[in-house]
């Protein structure tokens, strides 16, 4: 045998979903005793198989496994294209679980049972807290206590996180524009996500499918149309909506009680994107929204708007190295003709945003050891002007990655992936590191996952460079937050009850938080951003069961305590401390039907532990029948008419009725 | 065999209502506890600090939605907080350490400032309308009055109520500050001299009655002046005199029902005048370093109560107990960002 026919081979490949060619994240790929996991843009890479005839295996919670036969040369890498389809009963909500680390996964279709946009499917899954600025305003999420601003909302690779506030709007997402939504929660600055102190949220979006148009009405004047289709070989979805408006609430008893109106609650939003999936994957996204500020209940601010404008467009390369760029312009408008105090006012910001990534993987073999590493590097700049900011307030940012995941020889259920990241922007004279290092152990239906981790995440230029006026100041010693050091363990069991499939994982979690950003008034009652320290921890547990092929049944449950580092500590504002969730589906043939509640625990609006705002539990239920090739649905949001307000003042519009039809065409 | 105890208590109920009824009528009624009392703003609670047993000091939740009160006035069992932003007044029963009702004001109020007149009726300016409400806060009555601009503290005497006007345009001194007088059973501007002027630098905020029964008023200015502190004769309603030397932004005022006023300040500490020489005695660059000292109370024992804010992060307020020489006696825990104050008695049950 000559040397040659030794010689190890890499096989790269990337698996996608059949039906519309999206990339498959998370799916398993296994090759004789090598096996990996596809990234968020279904890419992996096997390297160390032995040339000759072999069977790779790819299997992907909701589609079908395949095998495929691959003919290795020696020394030659391969590269293969796997396609898998989704198995044919799409269950209801069906959810990916995973243990530790490892991320879970909503798709589209269970996306857009749960509703609209995307900030109404995901309040309320795996603890995510969906935070609105008012009823109807921008939605953020929150994920183990964080401040949506510690949130890394990605679309495709791209950051969505709007960089003068650092929030990523997620009402401005339509469910049926999105692939799959992952999240993973805690201090993941370290694997390439940047930023992200809270967690990330990893969003892919549509990259094919039938041309499809839908349309849906509610109560409340809401009312909304969508389409989307394929034009020259790029997607593209159009969307318009209108949000409710003067909708009931009940008057808090400072206010006499009874019942009043909410005003000034609705407005319009529009939205464009593009997608040109392929070697060069172009995207591109426009919005334009309107929309009413009504203040909190006890001060209505009738005329106060919105007006907020974004574009943006962003080119990846593929290949052993991928490329990625981005542009982005947002502006923004405020106005109120009369408020309640204080003269007219109209301020507006506006401004630039541009990032550029490299990013590069090969395999690598290590004393035994067999994976691959990526290595990354990144920058950005932000430049911003107007009344909200200083005129030309800029921001830049760079950062160099790398990662790597090994695993041991032989059939081990051994992973490893460590990380780390440096990143330094203005005003930061050193690199600030972020490091973490996954273990995870898989043996049959169990799997654990351990992680320790830290994390850091750079001032919001909101908070570094607003306008100073009355009674706000600026607080130039404002340090960024940072997630010094956060331990974690979870466990994922899948198991058969009776022969009904299903899993369930638990997850605990504890770390500390240093200088977590918090607006708080200081000397002489002057509101500025300050430093806390914070420790968060908690337990996370799902478990889902499908009794019947037909029929699914899931319970979820987070217990998120996030305290201010001081003796009795009081629970950070807005951040409560359980949410719980449980979901039950059905769908045979035509028709379907679901349910969801969840509930939301007391928050503090203060930081001192008193005056908490109540819990609050929402059922939404819905049901959906297919006709050729429509399929109409109507839901019931908030059937009990609970009214909630997640912040004080803020109530959102109750019970409310939307009926949908979409079309797709063949 | 069943055994009726209905007999027994009743008669136990019989004994028990003839000993009350051959009490001593002359026996002395039992003590008032006095309290001192604190609002954490950012929290919204009302921190009850027994000034004999400091160690036993509670908070009392205020409810609201989004309020932001910066005041508090007591009589007897009795407080009252303006809401701010909550436009409303919330009043305290402090017997049973709750709320004993909130009493809605009208829109745009930002409810600042409180006095009470009477065992039943208190006052509540609402710098939004440039209007002060009487509330009986037993009933939950209300009934308003126009007044100056911008009015944000009131305090009684003499009969009368003087709100005080801050003259603020945009929240910033539009010029000097002056006092509106009300007659409280007519609740209509008092007859005869019904406006004080006072001086620059304007934002007339906090005010306390002396013990001489002069009126000692606080005008804040734009906190990048020096505040002046001005004396106020209520019953020929005049200004008589005015006095510097407490630096940019003094605060709230406290005085021991004798010569000593007490001036608290976020950026000199607790400063002092005395009234009897109307003299400075420890002034800007004198004061204690009471650190975001935003309040000052006196009990009747002479103690001093200075108020360190604390704000957000569970870095909560304090209240440093000084003894009459400032010498510090202990320290108190309050809520976030305590800044109002009132001391009051509450008679025994």
């Amino acid at each position: 045998m000559t040397l040659a026919a030794q010689a190890p081979v890499t096989v790269r490949g990337r698996v996608v979903d059949a039906a519309n060619g999206t990339p498959v994240a998370a799916a398993r790929v296994d090759l004789g005793a090598l096996s990996a996991q596809s990234g968020p843009d279904g890419r992996f890479v096997l390297g160390g198989a032995s040339a000759g005839t072999a069977v790779m295996v790819v299997a992907a919670v909701g589609y079908r496994s395949r095998r495929v036969r691959l003919e290795l040369l020696p020394g030659l890498d391969a590269e293969a294209t796997v396609r898998l389809e989704a198995m044919a009963v799409t269950l209801p909500d069906l959810e990916v679980q995973a243990a530790g680390g490892q991320p879970m996964t909503l798709d589209g279709a269970a996306l857009v049972r749960r509703g609209s946009d995307l900030a109404t499917a995901i309040d309320g899954w795996q603890g995510i807290v969906v935070r609105r600025s008012g009823g109807n305003g921008a939605a953020s999420p929150q994920v183990r206590g964080s401040a949506p601003e510690e949130v890394l909302v990605l679309v495709d690779g791209f950051s969505i996180n709007d960089p003068l506030t650092g929030r990523a709007d997620l009402s401005k997402l339509a469910t049926r524009d999105v692939a799959s939504v992952q999240v993973r929660p805690g201090a993941q600055s370290a694997g390439g996500a940047g930023v992200a102190v809270g967690g990330v949220l990893d969003i892919r979006s549509q990259a094919a499918g039938r041309p499809e148009a839908s349309g849906w009405v509610g109560s409340y004047g809401s009312a909304g149309a969508s389409l989307s289709g394929m034009l020259l070989d790029t997607r593209v979805f159009l969307r318009g909506e209108l949000l409710p408006d003067d909708y009931p609430y009940s008057v808090p008893v400072n206010r006499g009680g009874g019942e009043a109106r909410r005003v000034n609650a609705g407005g319009g939003l529009g939205s464009l994107s593009f997608r040109h999936a392929g070697r060069f994957d172009v995207q591109g996204r426009a919005s334009v929204s309107r929309r009413g500020l009504p203040g909190s209940v006890g001060n209505e601010t009738p005329y106060a708007e919105a007006e907020d404008g974004a574009g943006f467009v962003g080119v990846t390369i593929g290949g052993a190295s991928t490329w990625s760029a981005s542009l982005q312009y947002l502006q923004s408008t405020v106005r109120d003709s009369a408020p309640p105090s204080g003269p007219a006012y109209e301020a507006r910001s506006a401004g630039w945003s541009g990032t550029i990534d490299w990013s590069h993987s090969r395999p690598v073999a290590v004393v035994g050891w067999a994976g691959s590493v990526a290595l990354g590097a990144s920058a950005r700049h932000d430049r911003f002007g107007g009344d909200v900011v200083q005129d030309g307030s800029q921001f830049s940012r760079a950062g160099l990655r790398g990662t790597a995941t090994l695993r041991p020889g032989g059939q081990s259920p051994w992973t490893l992936t460590p990380s780390l990241r440096l990143d330094i922007w203005t005003g930061e004279n050193l690199p600030l590191g972020s490091a973490r290092l996954d273990a995870g152990w898989q043996h049959g239906a169990t799997s654990v996952q351990a992680s320790v981790g830290s994390a850091v995440s750079a001032p919001p230029l909101a908070d570094l460079f607003f306008r100073e006026g009355v009674g706000v100041a600026l607080n130039p010693g404002l340090r960024p937050e940072r997630v010094r050091w956060e331990v974690e363990l979870g466990v994922n069991q899948d198991w058969s009850l009776f022969g009904a499939p299903g899993s369930a994982s638990l997850r605990g979690y504890y770390g500390r938080v240093d200088d977590m950003i918090l607006w708080a008034p200081g000397v002489g009652f002057i509101w500025s951003p300050h430093n806390f320290d914070v420790t968060r921890r908690g337990v996370e547990a799902a478990a889902s069961i499908h009794p019947v092929p037909t029929v699914s049944l899931a319970v979820q449950g987070a217990w998120t305590p996030i305290t201010y580092d001081v003796p009795d500590g009081a629970q950070v504002q807005y951040r409560p401390r359980g949410t719980w969730g449980a979901s039950v589906g059905w769908a045979d043939g035509a028709w379907g039907a679901d349910a969801r509640w969840r509930w939301v625990g007391e928050r503090y609006p203060n930081p001192g532990g008193v005056n908490p705002r109540p819990s609050f539990g929402l059922v939404d239920v819905g049901a959906e029948r297919a006709l050729g090739a429509a399929v109409v649905r109507a839901d019931v949001r908030d059937l009990l008419d609970t009214r909630a307000e997640f912040l004080a003042g803020y109530p959102t519009p109750g019970r409310t009725l939307v009926v949908s039809i979409s079309l797709e065409w063949q | 065999m069943m055994v009726s105890t209905r007999p027994r208590r009743a008669l136990v109920g019989c004994l028990a209502a003839l000993v009350s009824a051959c009490a001593d009528p002359e026996a002395p009624l039992p003590a008032p506890s006095e309290v001192v009392l604190v609002v954490n703003s950012i929290e919204y609670s009302l921190s009850v600090v027994p000034v004999g047993a400091t160690g036993s000091t509670y908070k009392i939740p205020l409810g609201g939605t989004t309020p932001t009160p910066v005041g508090v006035s007591a009589l007897g069992a009795y407080a009252v907080v303006p809401m701010g932003l909550d436009h409303a007044a919330t009043v305290v029963d402090l017997s049973t350490g709750s709320v004993a009702r909130v009493v809605p004001l009208a829109a745009g109020s930002f409810a600042t400032g409180s006095a009470i007149v009477s065992d039943s009726i208190a006052y509540v300016a609402n710098p939004g309308l440039n209007t002060v409400t009487r509330i009986n806060y037993l009933t939950g009555d209300t009934a308003s009055v126009a007044v100056g601009v911008y009015p944000q503290g009131v305090v009684a005497t003499r009969g009368k109520v003087f709100v005080l006007n801050g003259n603020l345009v945009n929240y910033a001194p539009a010029g000097p500050g002056w006092i509106t007088v009300i007659d409280p059973v007519t609740n209509a501007k008092a007859v005869g001299i019904d406006s004080i002027p006072l001086p620059l630098p304007g934002n007339p905020q906090f005010a306390v009655v002396g013990g001489d029964g002069r009126i000692y008023v606080m005008n804040v200015g734009n906190y990048v002046d020096d505040g002046r502190l001005s004396i106020v004769d209520p019953v020929a309603r005049v200004e008589l005199a005015n006095f510097g030397g407490f630096g940019p932004g003094p605060g709230n005022l406290a005085t021991d029902g004798g010569d000593r006023l007490f001036i608290s300040s976020f950026t000199e500490g607790l400063m002092e005048f005395d009234i009897a020489t109307r003299t400075v005695v420890l002034g800007a660059g004198d004061g204690l370093p009471i650190p975001d000292n935003s309040g000052v109370a006196v009990d009747s024992e002479g103690r001093i109560y200075a108020i360190s804010a604390g704000c957000g992060g569970g870095a909560d307020g304090v209240a440093h107990v000084l003894r009459p020489d400032l010498t510090e006696r202990s320290v108190v825990a309050l809520g976030s960002c305590a800044i109002g104050t009132a001391v009051t008695s509450i008679p025994a049950e």
